[in-house]
C-alpha cells in the first residue's frame, strides 16, 4: 500500500477562485463563469457546458496540471467527482426542452449524467485512466476523496484527480449554490523523487475519540486548510467522514510531517 | 435577404452557447463544421431543433441537415425554400 | 443474484428468455410520447411497485429494491441479525434515477404551472441505494455510482475495493434504471434509437432500444463466503476501467480506451485474452459504438475472438442497469454452458471483422468478460468466473 498525499489544490465558489498559490475573491457577486477568468489558453467549448461541468473544469484547472503535448494521454492520472445533487440543474432544463418548440436539446442531454463532467475534464487534460462519479448526499465529496486514495495507494495509478462539486442554478432551486473542490492525490514516494512538496498527507484513521468534523462543507474545510498553508495551525488535521463505517479519512497538512521536535526532517 | 442571414447568426450563437463570438466573427459563406468554429455532431443536431424552433421545419434526414449546414448562407437558402409560407392559405 | 428486466424477474426467468431467444421489447406503455412513442421499448410489464415491498418510492427505487431483496435472501442473507448488517453495504449504479416522477412534477410546472414538490424528493440518483439500505437496514458503507451506461459495472468493480479494503465484510452492488421521457426524448434527439428495435453488430444497425431493469449481486471475499457456508455462484476475476477522453458521448472510434480497460481486466486477473471463453459485449446497436467495440476486441483477441454476443435486444439498454445485468446473464452463461444469441442480427457488419453468435449455443465456459461503455468516454471491463473444483483463488 503505497502512502498518499495531496500535492495540489483548487476551489471556484461563491467566494471567489484560486488554489494554495493564490486567492481572488469576486468583485461584485458570483458572475457567470467565463473561461478567460481562469486560463489564457484557448476553450472554446466552455460555454457549451452545463453549470456543473463548468465549476469542475474551473475547479481542475486551478491545479496548474503539466501541459501536456498533442496526441499525449495520461492513462495513469485517474478521475473522481464527488457530488451530492449531480445533473439536477440540467435534468430540470433538459425535462422543460422536451416540451419546447423543436423538441428536446440533444445538447443538454449530454449534460443529464454528472459523468459528463469527468468526460469534459478527461478530454481537456488528455486523462484516460480510471473514473467514476460518486455520490452519498453530503459526504460525496469525502468520498471522492477517500477512493482516489484507495486507487493511488493500491498502485492501480500515480494520480488521481478527486472534484467534489454541484452546481444548482436559480432556474432550478429558490436557493442557487454552486461550488467545486478540486484536489490532486498522489503516491508520495513518486513526489519526493519529483523533488516537489507535498500539501497534506492522506491516511484512513479510525476518528480520534470518536471525532469527526462535520462541516457542511467539507471540502471547502479542507481547501481553506490546504491554502492557508497549515501555517496557522501547524500539523493541522482534518477528519473528514466518508460513508464508511470503520475509518474517517485524516487530513494531515505537511508542515507538521516535516518539522519534527527533534529537528529532523520528515 | 441579409437580415435572415444576421438573424440566424445570433440564434446559432444563441442555440450552441457560443459565448465568446460575436455574429461579425461569423463569415456566412465559410464552413459551419470542421475548422471556423470547431462545430461536432452534437451541435448539428442542436442546429436541427434550432430550426424547428424558430421556422417550422423539421429535418428528419441527416443528409439534408449536412446539407443545409454547410455554412450560414446555405442554411438560409434552405429556410427560405422549405419554411411555411406567410398569409398564404392552403 | 437478483435480477428485473423486460424479458424477466427471476435469473430463471431471465434465462429462459435467453433459451427460448425471446425478446423483452414491445409498445411504449408507461407514459405518452408523441414524438419517440413509437420506438420499440423493453419495458418491465408489471409494476415494479407491486413487488417490491417498498412502501413509497421511485420507480427506480422498486426496480432496485426488488432485485436486492431477491439478492439477499438468495444469499442467505435473510437471517442477519442487525448488528452484522452494520457491515454489509450498498453499491448501486443508476443513470436517471427518480426522474420519471419527477417528470411528472416539471411537466405539471411547465404546462400547467401547478407546483408538487413531494414528486422531487426521490429525484436523486442517490435514492435507490438509500431505498435499498433502509428497506434491507444495511449500515455500512453506502454509495452511488453515476457513470452513465457504464455505471452497473463500475458499481462492482467499486464494490471490490471496498471489500479489498475491509470496509465491509459484504456489499451488494448493482445497477438499476427506469424507462423516462428524459433518456427516451434524449437519445432520439441524438437520432441513436433504432425503429425496428436495436440489431448489434448487423450491417443494417440503427440504433440502441431503451430498456429498464435492476440486477444485484451479493459479493463478499471467498474466505467469508465459505466461512458462513455461502454458496458461491462465480468470483469476479478482475475488472478494468478507462477514459476515452475523446467526446461527450461518441466512443473513440479506434476502440483503444476501450482495448485498454479489457486489458486492464485480465492483467487484474492474471489472465491471458486465450483465457476467456465468452464476451458478453456492449454492443448497443449503435453505428458507433458496435465498429468501436469490434475494433477493440479484434485487437484484443489479435482476430479472433471468442464467441461474442450482446444480448441488448433480450433487455434493451438498461442504461446503468445494463453492466450488472450483462454480469447476471454472464454468470448464468457459465452455470448453463450455452452462449445467449446476438438476439436481432440477421446480416453482420463485415466491418466488424467477426460473427457474434446468431443463436443461442453450446459451449465449454468458465471465464466470461463483460463489457460497458458509457457516454462521455468511460469504459469498465469485467472478468467473471464459474467457480470449478480447482478453483484456488477468490476475490
Amino acid at each position: 500500500m503505497r502512502r498518499t498525499v495531496i500535492t495540489a489544490c483548487g476551489c471556484v465558489d461563491e467566494g471567489g477562485f484560486g488554489n494554495a498559490r493564490s486567492w481572488t475573491p469576486w468583485p461584485g457577486g458570483v458572475p457567470r463563469l467565463r473561461w478567460r477568468t481562469f486560463s489564457d489558453q484557448p476553450f472554446d467549448r466552455f460555454g457549451r457546458l452545463d453549470l456543473l461541468c463548468k465549476y469542475a473544469v474551473a475547479a481542475v484547472e486551478m491545479l496548474e496540471l503539466p501541459p501536456f503535448t498533442e496526441g499525449e494521454s495520461r492513462p495513469d492520472l485517474a478521475l473522481l467527482l464527488g457530488s451530492d445533487n449531480g445533473s439536477l440543474d440540467t435534468d430540470v432544463k433538459f425535462v422543460r426542452s422536451i416540451h419546447e418548440p423543436g423538441g428536446a436539446s440533444p445538447t443538454l442531454f449530454s449534460y443529464t449524467l454528472p459523468s459528463t463532467a469527468l468526460g469534459e475534464i478527461a478530454i481537456r487534460h488528455h486523462i484516460t485512466g480510471p473514473s467514476a462519479c460518486v455520490m452519498a448526499g453530503p459526504e460525496s465529496g469525502p468520498l471522492a476523496l477517500w477512493e482516489g486514495m484507495a486507487w493511488v495507494a493500491e498502485g492501480d495509478v500515480g494520480g488521481c484527480i478527486c472534484v467534489g462539486c454541484d452546481a444548482v442554478s436559480a432556474s432550478v432551486a429558490d436557493a442557487p449554490s454552486a461550488h467545486a473542490y478540486a484536489f490532486l492525490v498522489a503516491d508520495e514516494a513518486a513526489v519526493a523523487t519529483q523533488g516537489n512538496a507535498p500539501l497534506a498527507r492522506l491516511a484512513l484513521s479510525p476518528a480520534p475519540d470518536g471525532k469527526i468534523d462535520r462541516p457542511q462543507r467539507p471540502l471547502r474545510q479542507l481547501f481553506r486548510l490546504l491554502a492557508s498553508g497549515g501555517g496557522k495551525a501547524p500539523g493541522a488535521a482534518l477528519y473528514l467522514p466518508a460513508p464508511a463505517t470503520l475509518n474517517v479519512l485524516q487530513v494531515m497538512t505537511v508542515s507538521n510531517l516535516n518539522g519534527r521536535s527533534d529537528g529532523r526532517a520528515g | 435577404m441579409d437580415e435572415l442571414v444576421e438573424t440566424l447568426k445570433k440564434q446559432i450563437i444563441e442555440a450552441l452557447s457560443l459565448e465568446e463570438s460575436t455574429p461579425d466573427d461569423i463569415d456566412p459563406a465559410a464552413a459551419l463544421f470542421g475548422a471556423g468554429l470547431g462545430l461536432d455532431s452534437i451541435d448539428a443536431l442542436e442546429l436541427v431543433v434550432m430550426v424547428e424552433k424558430h421556422y417550422g421545419i423539421r429535418i428528419t434526414e441527416l443528409e439534408v441537415g449536412r446539407q443545409a449546414f454547410s455554412s450560414v448562407n446555405t442554411l438560409a437558402d434552405f429556410i427560405r425554400k422549405n419554411r411555411e409560407p406567410c398569409g398564404e392559405s392552403e | 443474484m437478483g435480477i428485473v428486466t423486460a424479458a424477466g424477474w427471476t435469473p430463471e426467468e431471465v434465462w429462459s428468455a435467453i433459451e427460448g431467444e425471446e425478446s423483452g421489447l414491445g409498445r411504449l406503455t408507461l407514459f405518452d410520447s408523441p414524438r419517440c412513442g413509437h420506438m420499440p421499448v423493453a419495458q418491465v410489464r408489471e409494476n415494479p411497485a407491486a413487488r417490491s415491498g417498498l412502501r413509497e418510492g421511485s420507480r427506480t427505487d422498486h426496480l432496485a429494491v426488488y432485485a436486492a431483496r431477491c439478492a439477499f435472501s438468495d444469499a442467505g442473507l435473510d437471517s442477519f441479525a442487525d448488528t452484522d448488517r452494520r457491515e454489509i453495504g450498498v453499491v448501486l449504479g443508476t443513470s436517471t434515477g427518480g426522474i420519471l416522477d419527477s417528470e411528472g412534477f416539471l411537466r405539471r410546472l411547465v404546462l400547467e404551472d401547478q407546483l408538487d414538490v413531494s414528486l422531487l424528493r426521490f429525484h436523486l440518483c442517490s435514492s435507490p441505494a438509500n431505498a435499498v439500505a433502509g428497506t434491507l437496514g444495511l449500515l455500512g458503507f453506502r454509495a452511488t455510482v453515476s457513470n452513465a451506461c457504464a455505471s452497473g459495472a463500475t458499481a462492482i468493480a467499486t464494490a471490490c475495493g471496498v471489500l479489498e479494503s475491509g470496509e465491509a465484510k459484504i456489499v451488494l452492488a448493482g445497477g438499476a434504471d427506469s424507462l423516462a421521457r428524459l433518456t427516451l426524448n434524449g437519445f432520439c434527439s441524438l437520432l441513436n434509437v433504432a425503429p425496428d428495435g436495436c440489431r448489434p453488430f448487423d450491417a443494417d444497425r440503427a440504433g440502441l432500444s431503451l430498456g429498464e431493469g435492476a440486477a444485484i449481486v451479493v459479493l463478499e471475499t471467498e474466505a467469508h463466503a465459505r466461512a458462513r457456508g455461502a454458496r458461491i455462484h462465480a468470483y469476479v476475476a478482475g475488472h478494468g476501467s478507462t477514459c476515452d477522453a475523446y467526446h461527450a458521448t461518441a466512443p473513440r472510434p479506434d476502440g483503444s480506451r476501450a482495448l485498454a480497460a479489457m486489458r486492464s481486466a485480465l492483467d487484474d486477473a492474471g489472465m491471458n485474452p486465450t483465457d476467456v471463453d465468452y464476451v458478453n459485449a456492449h454492443g448497443t446497436g449503435t453505428v458507433d459504438n458496435d465498429l468501436a467495440e469490434a475494433r477493440a476486441l479484434m485487437q484484443l483477441f489479435d482476430g479472433h475472438p471468442p464467441p461474442v454476443s450482446s444480448t441488448k435486444r433480450f433487455f434493451g439498454h438498461t442504461l446503468a442497469a445494463a453492466g450488472a445485468i450483462e454480469t447476471v446473464v454472464s454468470i448464468l452463461a457459465l452455470h448453463r454452458q450455452h452462449v445467449p444469441a446476438n438476439l436481432g442480427l440477421r446480416r453482420v457488419d463485415p466491418a466488424m471483422g467477426f460473427e457474434p453468435i446468431g443463436h443461442t449455443s453450446d459451449g465449454e465456459l468458465t471465464v466470461a468478460m463483460t463489457n460497458s461503455f458509457g457516454f462521455g468516454g468511460n469504459n469498465c471491463s469485467l472478468l467473471v468466473e464459474r467457480p470449478t473444483d480447482d478453483r484456488g483463488q477468490g476475490t
